[in-house]
């Protein structure tokens, strides 16, 4: 292998870590209040939550694109105040694979939270635990297979992003090439598909390792979810 | 479990046929007589082959449809069967490549360009010549691939005669096309880029800070080509006429882009 | 000192509305009423599940909600332990930590309530190490019980805890629901749609029904009103009387209630004494006379006390040194000229009794 595939390796296996790691506390808080809340406004969130899911990825990379740049509202700020350009950087990447796993988490998360008996949660109030001691110690833990499926959903999401990936962190080779971005370039050259193979061969490998690290994460002495 | 079963197996059939229905292969014969055509042309040349096109409509009701993008996409996608009856390449390579392949049937060099530096137009740094893209101010220079875009190529040819890749190069944010390089640059998240003059003149999002010089870049040429698709198809060749017509050539350099082919006489409609 | 006060106004989205008062002091009180009648809401409504469109509740001094001075108390912050119909044990935990959880957010109670003596008092030892998807329901209730006891609660309260068990069982709970609140002393509310289960354990009881409150008192008087002796299924009227000395002999088992012989069916286990015979009103036969020949084993003698008509049936009371009630028909109270005062007797057939321990 090459520097450059194994640049591209450690790309997708740093940009999809961080992509699934950053966005899941989110998405857990997401998850949880899409299923718990009864309140009006709920349909917004959810509409807003899966546009990633509905737009293709090039439309929601040139929004992230357009808000990220230097010259963007939020850009702008991060220009400014912390002096920071997001675009055009392996975070620009992580963020951009976020945003496009977010809805699948989210997703996964809710039907989670949803399978857990309310009322589990109503005798654990009455035991006297508070609303944050109940989420860490009974929601949560009940849901747990649900937020690993959709940490390894958006991991492996992640290892896959191009579009929105293309465009807001740019293809530039040994920072924001990942692999997805390096079998593209390399199909665009006429000497590039062995090259291009291994990289489609490693992207496996890796997607194979995800889900064999969240079925260890899921094996457990026998339960039930059910209360 | 059974349902779900067969559930899947009715998807399965419904997709297939889906798929048969999209990939039916347009019909080849007869297409002498034909009131369509299909141009691929470089993304330079984007608005000034949309303006040239609605001309030609309205002049002889011929329908063009035009597919833009970088010469190297397009010319792998002509190589690979695409069904495209005239080509506007932005370099020979791709042209001389296809032409080996027997894909084309006329060629001429039709037009030049050259490179600029471009910033932002609201850019405080100070960049007036190539050398000053090696600041530390400047984090991201856009400009097509240099390893397969025409104006990447070019770019990295100029730079590369001053001395300056070996530099540049980790601060290079390939884009697939030349207009994508020039978005990077509008939208400031590359705070500078190498692009054609044309596409320069275009965007009112960007100034031009510096020009590159020709004898660094050798000529650009823009060949255009009756591809083999379009050989005995009149309105192809019409077309092809019609690009090279005194009228069309206005439009070409009202756009910026240089001149290289003589003029043909009056050649608008018909024929 | 009361040591519950309730008084809420409620509407359903379903049309069902909820207009329920009472106070309660004292150590176990049965909320009492047939299915639907709204027993379970009021339970909630204390409980914290939501607040009642109009009402407070108080519970000792202080106040768990009140909607015109804007009072609600979180449930995690009201002090009660309550035993829900389905145990609701944590799945996720083993018995011994499902225990914990009661004690870990214990909020210095009113005494404290140690997890071994839990642990001893409901014979929890050999469910320890157990999750709960591996109990029975019976052993569910007991853990439930026990961890509601460990969160130290003000007052204890079951929701219809023995309405998932068998009969068997229900009795076998019940006497630990006994055990605990002699050992701990905790006030308990439970709710139940069992006339069996009042009489069996309440000293108070609150009866409901449709949403309102329809008497209240001590089970042997609310529960012989004209309502509650004309419900049906398990809300039906039940006699429970205590007997002693049961001895099984070769083709009958006896037992004495007061001074009286009373026969059992054979295949009753004997139980620890003393135990309950527990029989329905309409089982009861009255007799002006003494009968003979009779396949009916029990002849309890007695004087009418009380005659109660309700709707299509004649109540009437007797006084056998304990109190029990007959259902028999208008007719027969006429033909019979049963007033207070008359001496009868009372025909039980031996396989109409429950031996209840």
């Amino acid at each position: 292998m090459s520097a450059e595939e194994w640049s591209a390796l450690r790309l997708s296996f740093q940009v999809a870590m961080c992509a699934a790691l950053a966005g899941l506390p989110l998405a857990v808080a997401v998850g949880y209040w899409l299923a718990r809340a009864r309140c009006g406004g709920k349909w917004l969130i959810e509409a807003v939550v899966n546009l990633p899911l509905v737009l293709p990825p090039v439309v929601t990379g040139y929004l992230l694109l357009v808000l990220l740049a230097p010259r963007g509202p939020i850009g702008a700020i991060l220009q400014d105040l912390l002096g920071i350009k997001i675009v055009f950087t392996w975070w620009g990447a992580a963020l951009a694979s976020m945003v496009m796993g977010f809805p699948l988490m989210v997703r996964a998360i809710r039907l989670a939270f949803q399978a857990v008996d309310p009322r589990l949660e109503m005798a654990a109030r009455t035991l006297g635990a508070g609303g944050a001691a109940t989420f860490f110690t009974i929601s949560l833990p009940l849901a747990r297979r649900g937020v690993v499926a959709g940490w390894v959903l958006a991991f492996a999401r992640s290892l896959g992003e191009f579009g929105a990936t293309i465009m807001v962190a740019g293809n530039i080779e040994g920072q924001t090439r990942t692999i997805p971005l390096a079998v593209y370039t390399l199909s665009n050259q006429p000497d590039g598909m062995g090259q291009a193979w291994r990289l489609v061969a490693l992207s496996v490998l890796l997607s194979c390792g995800a889900l064999a690290i969240s079925e260890l994460l899921e094996r457990r002495p026998s339960q039930d979810v059910c209360a | 479990m059974r349902t779900s079963a067969a559930a899947w197996a009715a998807m399965a059939c419904l997709a297939s046929v889906a798929f048969q229905c999209g990939s039916a292969p347009a019909a080849e014969a007869g297409r002498e007589s034909t009131k369509t055509i299909q141009v691929f042309a470089a993304a330079s040349a984007t608005n000034a082959i949309r303006e040239i096109k609605q001309r030609f409509t309205a002049a002889t009701g011929v329908e063009v449809r035009a597919s833009f993008g970088s010469s190297a996409t397009l010319a792998r996608q002509i190589a690979n069967g695409a069904d495209a009856d005239l080509f506007l390449s932005a370099d020979t390579q791709w042209a001389d490549d296809l032409a080996e392949k027997g894909l084309v049937v006329q060629k001429q060099d039709l037009l030049g360009n050259r490179l600029v530096i471009v910033v932002p137009d609201d850019s405080k740094l100070s960049v007036t010549r190539p050398e000053d893209l090696t600041s530390a101010a400047i984090t991201h220079v856009a400009m097509g691939d240099p390893k397969s875009v025409p104006a990447g190529k070019y770019a990295r040819q100029a730079l590369e005669k001053l001395g300056l890749w070996e530099a540049l190069k980790p601060k290079v944010a390939a884009a697939d096309d030349v207009r994508r390089a020039l978005m990077y640059v509008e939208t400031g998240a590359a705070e500078a880029g190498i692009v054609y003059a044309t596409d320069a003149a275009i965007s009112k999002r960007v100034k031009v800070v510096a020009k590159i010089s020709a004898s660094l870049t050798g000529p650009v040429r823009y060949p255009v080509m009756l591809l083999k698709h379009g050989a005995g198809v009149a309105a192809a060749e019409s077309f092809y006429k019609f690009l090279r017509s005194r009228e069309s050539l206005q439009v070409f350099r009202k756009y910026g882009f240089s001149i290289l082919a003589e003029a043909k006489a009056a050649g608008k409609a018909g024929g | 000192m009361s040591v519950l006060s309730f008084h809420c106004r409620h509407r359903y989205a379903s049309g069902f509305a909820l207009d329920v008062s009472f106070e309660i002091a004292g150590r176990i009180t049965a909320l009492f009423g047939p299915s639907g009648s709204g027993k379970t809401s009021v339970l909630s409504i204390i409980a914290g599940a939501f607040p009642p469109w109009q009402g407070h509740v108080r519970l000792n001094e202080r106040t768990l909600l009140d909607t015109e001075k804007g009072v609600w108390l979180a449930p995690s912050r009201r002090n009660l332990g309550v035993v829900f119909q389905d145990a609701l044990l944590f799945p996720h935990l083993t018995v011994e930590r499902n225990l914990q959880y009661g004690q870990r957010y214990r909020r210095g109670g009113r005494r404290t309530v140690e997890l071994s003596r839990v642990v001893e008092v409901l014979e929890l030892a050999a469910l320890l190490p157990r999750y709960p998807h591996n109990l029975s329901g019976g052993e569910k209730q007991r853990v439930a019980l026990g961890r509601a006891l460990l969160s130290g609660p003000e007052m204890l309260m079951l929701d219809e805890p023995l309405a998932s068990l068998d009969d068997p069982l229900k009795g076998r709970i019940l006497t630990y629901l006994e055990r605990t609140i002699a050992e701990w002393n905790v006030p308990t509310l439970f709710v139940t749609h069992s006339q069996a289960e009042v009489r069996r354990i309440a000293e108070w009881v609150v009866v409901v029904d449709q949403g309102r409150v329809v008497g209240s008192g001590r089970p042997e008087d609310a529960l012989t009103q004209p309502g509650p002796l004309t419900w049906t299924n398990s809300s039906g009227p039940v006699n429970l009387l205590r007997i002693d000395a049961i001895a099984a002999h070769a083709d009958h088992v006896a037992a004495r209630i007061g001074g009286q012989n009373v026969f059992l069916p054979l295949a009753t286990l004997p139980g620890r004494s003393p135990s309950f015979i527990q029989f329905r009103p309409a089982e009861v036969s009255l007799s002006r006379q003494d009968v003979a020949g009779l396949s009916v084993r029990n002849h309890l003698h007695g004087r009418v006390c009380h005659v109660l008509s309700v709707e299509h049936a004649v109540f009437v009371a007797v006084d056998i040194g304990q109190i029990l009630w007959a259902e028999i028909t208008p007719q027969a109270a006429r033909e019979l000229q049963l007033v207070p005062g008359t001496d009868v007797t009372c025909l039980l057939k031996a396989h109409s009794l429950t031996l209840v321990p």
